[in-house]
């Protein structure tokens, strides 16, 4: 009662009760007029201290990129400038006015930012054999994707302080979350890449290793092999990205070749891929479907389709689950047991699908990093 | 992340208030009944304070440093061997003898130690 009776400046009341009211009346004030500049203040807070952790994470991919190609590729010069070189490349996506043959366009952009990106690395490390080269490719991109989040959170920031944007301070705080999340994925995979351990993306080649099991392969395609097998008395054509370097290789032009060049005529063909989970949903589950199952920017499953459409090969998935952060983290176990689940139905969809003695080609998608045939 | 932050502000405002009124009682006098009430307010904000500080003070676990361990399995009788991962292993690399039958060796699989995983509360 009595300190009711104090802050109300009551029968008590002193200069300090008054100060109080004073303080309190202007607080709700300075509330009423500036609420949302207190607000965008604390948002811009929390969006410095997430910018100051991305830069740390991108300073130490960056860190242990110079450091693995100091080691792996003994450069003669300091490879760093070439490395800070590297960290801000780009593609310009190509003009979509008139999306007609686009994806060839971008095809070969891709092309050409994927051999450009391995002359680079094979001039910043010469010492490197092909293994070590494909891995220290992986880690220069996870690196810079890193540099790519850091240079765009702190572009929208430092734009939404400068002009007074509240929306943009408003939906960066609120999409910074899963911006996030996805750097710590990728800062995450920088170690698994320079030490070249196998990562949760490649359980579509490691369900290829395990079809193979030592069977010889040939060299198909740049970065793909592919060997004979046989499984459940059909002929298998097993195909995967040529490891145990950092690869994804070209699975879409791999199996135009064997369709088209080589005259392969499978009765079906299975892709077999990690795919990301719904939130809530057990790493390592195995579910099948149709279609191409294949990841990227869309251009090798354009031509996966393509390829199955013109000579109508009916085209199956199964794809083993894992969120984007186990997909570049080291593989789990989980996923191992994905896989031995995943061969499974890959026998189980022959044997419905196809007749004793028919030609199937599986196709285990994904990065081969860690994982030779 | 940025959940405690501003349950700090929160903090730090309702123990401004409360050294306020403590302090304004102690200096304004009054009856014993009122000085036990800002005494308490007093410690009160003290625990604040002291709660504030420690949160400051501790600082964020850092992750468990994972063991990548690498599982060799014998190709004749299938028996299982499991080291620490060396760089340049790779699934399924031959390496080694069995130590039971002297069969070649290979490795099945790389991946981190798991630690003991703790059951989800809520199934949905
Ligand atoms: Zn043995």
């Amino acid at each position: 009662m009595s300190l009711l009776q104090q802050l109300m400046g009551g029968e008590g009341g002193s200069i300090w009760a008054i100060i109080l009211q004073v303080a309190f009346l202007a607080f709700i004030i300075a509330y009423f007029f500036y609420g949302q500049r207190i607000q965008v203040a604390i948002w811009n807070r929390d969006i410095e201290r997430s910018l100051r952790r991305l830069k740390l994470l991108r300073d130490r991919a960056r860190e242990k990129a110079i450091k693995t190609v100091k080691e792996l590729g003994k450069p003669e010069e300091d490879p760093t400038p070439r490395i800070d070189q590297f960290l801000e490349t780009f593609l310009i996506e190509p003009v979509n006015m008139d999306p007609a043959g686009i994806v060839w366009k971008l095809d070969h952009l891709l092309d050409v930012r994927d051999l450009s990106m391995k002359d680079t690395v094979r001039r910043i490390a010469p010492k490197a054999d092909e293994t070590n080269l494909n891995n220290l490719e992986n880690l220069l991109e996870a690196a810079l994707d890193l540099n790519q989040i850091y240079r765009i959170v702190r572009h929208y920031y430092l734009m939404g302080k400068r002009t007074n944007a509240y929306i943009i301070t408003a939906q960066l705080h609120m999409i910074l979350p899963l911006i996030m999340e996805i750097a710590y994925a990728y800062d995450g995979a920088v170690e698994a890449f320079a030490e070249g351990q196998p990562i949760g993306d490649g359980a579509g080649p490691l369900l290829a290793c395990r079809l193979l099991s030592g069977r010889e392969v040939k060299k198909i395609e740049k970065d793909m092999v592919y060997g004979e097998a046989e499984l459940e008395g059909r002929r298998i054509l097993v195909l995967k990205a040529e490891g145990p370097g950092g690869n994804v290789g070209k699975p879409g032009e791999a199996l135009e070749k064997l369709i088209d060049t080589y005259g392969y005529r499978p009765s079906i063909i299975v892709m077999v891929d990690a795919a990301q989970k719904f939130e809530g949903e057990e790493t390592g589950e195995v579910s099948d479907g149709v279609g191409a199952a294949i990841g990227g920017i869309g251009t090798e499953r354009f031509r996966i389709e393509e390829v199955a459409h013109k000579h109508k090969i009916p085209l199956y998935a199964v794809v083993i689950k894992e969120s984007l952060k186990e997909a570049i983290a080291p593989m789990k176990k989980e996923i191992y047991e994905g896989v031995n689940k995943a061969v499974e139905r890959v026998k189980r969809i022959i044997r419905e699908k196809t007749k004793e003695g028919d030609l199937v080609i599986i196709a285990g998608i994904g990065n081969t990093i860690g994982i030779a045939q | 992340m940025a959940k405690p932050r501003s349950n700090n502000l929160i903090l730090i405002i309702l123990l401004a208030l409360l050294l306020i009124v403590a302090f304004g009682s102690l200096l304004g006098g009054g009856g014993a009944a009122e000085r036990s009430t800002s005494t308490l307010l007093g410690f009160l904000g003290l625990i604040i304070l002291l709660f504030l500080f420690l949160r400051l003070m501790a600082q964020p676990p850092s992750l468990p440093k994972t063991r990548i361990i690498t599982v060799l399995r014998c190709e004749k009788c299938n028996v299982k061997n499991i080291r620490e991962f060396r760089q340049g292993d790779y699934i399924p690399k031959r390496e080694g003898k069995c130590p039971g039958c002297e069969g070649p060796m290979y490795i099945e699989a790389i991946y981190p130690e798991e630690p003991p995983k703790k059951k989800p509360k809520f199934k949905f």
